[in-house]
């Protein structure tokens, strides 16, 4: 039964999503016009920039921010706006489903817990989508550009995007360990893995709060994250500046991923406890 | 005589397959009881008619049957087995409560076909014969978000019975539909009668009420004030 209702989920909360898709390919196409732009005015050559570039841009977040009279907090907005935009994506549909026909399908299945591991495993397989979306377009684009197609990290980019700041930051320079191209792990695994983290804990507040209520909380640990450097502030993962791979005293990958795997199960365990004992009504009496 | 091993006698002396049995419930939502100590016996082969005004409880009667919310008080029992501690729902039961709402992007056909994709007993056959039934076309590629509300409270209706429950569940079926609709649902409900089901029925017309119910309760501020059986008055 959980095989249909995941299938059920997919076409109904996937599949038929295929319109948001274009907004995805539009936000990435537009942080690799922006790294474009970036190379340009630093007259670098575009043989030299590689796939990994792009990515290691577009998700570089913001360096470890440390408060200073003279240094304001500058917001990361395209990071945000790449991490903000799958919360909002998932936010609706369970909720949704629930008060049209997804009552009849839950009752078809006959199991809250089923139901509720579908919709996780939906919420896991939307970010996962979204993700290869977005490396795709930058694949393509670092393919019709003539970057090198490596997921390699080329010293120029690191310089542009690390360095600049590390010069910007007076109290950041000192903490930078020596560069190393090879993040694929901190670039390809962590960023998904910390918004699946953020989905399921979104999905689970939901179900005790409502859903605008759940997404402001999770966009707003994602940009508590840029201000803060804290392991149990997990937009921090997704902040691929902020690695220990970067940073003396960055994330530390191993340390994430049981953070966020943690995190996930309870997210999972304490959503399939509350649904449960959640009270299926109206939409009216379900937002009172 | 032979009966099946699920049948049951009930207090009336009929012979039925299925039975639902509400025990003093309530339900009390946000500090005021919206369903006051009701006890029902329903049973197979009949349709029973909940009347009401708007507010008086009927929905939140039926959600409670279908195990979408918890009496605060009471029990509910389906086949002999308490719902929320035997099962969690009702084994076969399909439902049409308050507005119907559909995938916008898919036809009508295609929103039945993702329905019952889940359970995975009807056939194409069934969905197609469901949507004619209720007088649709099956090939039409209109989508659901094109649909007038008749078209979509006709599709509701569809996805209630496309799979045959045992018991079929109808909040204001007659809702948006013109003179034909209205008799399209009669015919459904007779013929959900016929086979067999369960059929629970919402409706604020009396007339309609009164043709297809072999009971009517009335509601009032949640208490069963009343009922008519076959013809009788309230």
């Amino acid at each position: 039964m959980f095989y249909r209702i995941f299938l059920y989920d997919i076409r109904k909360g996937l599949l038929t999503d295929y319109k948001k898709a274009g907004i995805v390919v539009a936000v990435c196409a537009a942080f690799c016009i922006q790294f474009i732009q970036m190379r340009l005015n630093a007259n670098l050559d575009f043989s030299t920039a590689s796939f990994g570039d792009v990515i290691f841009f577009g998700l570089s977040g913001m360096e470890k921010y440390k408060f200073a009279p003279d240094k304001p907090f500058v917001f990361p907005a395209l990071w945000t706006l790449i991490t903000v935009l799958p919360m909002f994506f998932v936010l609706y549909y369970p909720y949704y489903d629930l008060l049209g026909f997804g009552k009849n399908v839950l009752i078809q299945v006959k199991s809250r817990k089923v139901w509720w591991l579908s919709k996780c495993a939906w919420v896991t397989s939307y970010i996962i989508t979204y993700f290869l979306i977005v490396y795709s377009v930058a694949f393509v684009i670092s393919l019709f550009m003539g970057f090198s197609l490596s997921t390699e990290i080329t010293k120029a980019t690191y310089d542009m995007v690390v360095i600049s700041s590390a010069e910007e930051n007076i109290n950041m320079g000192s903490n930078l360990v020596s560069f190393t191209g090879s993040m694929n792990l901190q670039l390809f695994v962590l960023p998904a893995l910390t918004l699946i983290t953020l989905g399921l804990l979104q999905m689970m507040i939901s179900l005790v709060t409502s859903p605008i209520y759940s997404f402001l909380i999770s966009s707003g640990m994602l940009i508590s994250s840029a201000y803060y450097m804290n392991p149990f502030l997990i937009g921090n993962y997704c902040m691929v500046q902020r690695s220990n791979l970067i940073l003396e005293d960055g994330m530390n990958f191993e340390v994430g991923v049981v953070i966020l795997c943690g995190i996930s199960l309870f997210s999972v365990l304490a959503g399939m406890i509350i649904f449960e004992r959640r009270e299926i009504l109206s939409k009216a009496l379900a937002d009172e | 005589m032979e009966f099946c091993e699920e049948e049951t006698m009930d207090i009336r002396g009929k012979f039925m397959e299925h039975t639902i049995e509400l025990m003093n419930v309530t339900k009390t939502i946000h500090k005021k009881t919206v369903v006051d100590s009701v006890s029902l016996l329903l049973s197979s082969k009949e349709v029973t008619g909940l009347m009401g005004i708007n507010g008086s409880g009927k929905t939140m009667l039926m959600r409670l049957i279908t195990g979408l919310i918890r009496p605060s008080k009471g029990t509910v029992k389906i086949d002999g087995k308490e719902l929320h501690k035997d099962i969690s729902f009702p084994e076969s039961c399909g439902l049409l409560l308050e507005n119907p709402a559909f995938v916008e992007s898919y036809s009508g056909y295609g929103n039945l076909e993702l329905l019952t994709s889940v359970k995975g007993v009807a056939t194409k056959e069934d969905i197609r014969n469901t949507i004619l039934l209720v007088g649709l076309n099956p090939d039409d590629k209109k989508k659901y978000r094109k649909y007038s509300l008749g078209m979509k409270q006709r599709l509701g209706i569809a996805a209630a019975v496309v799979e045959r429950p045992d018991i079929v569940i109808l909040d204001e079926p007659t809702n948006s539909l013109d003179s034909d609709g209205v008799e399209m649902v009669k015919e459904v409900i007779k013929e959900q009668k016929k086979r067999g089901a369960l059929v629970i029925l919402a409706c604020h017309d009396m007339l309609i009420l009164r043709e297809l119910s072999d009971i009517i309760y009335k509601i009032e501020n949640g208490v069963i004030v009343g009922s008519e059986e076959a013809g009788k008055n309230l």
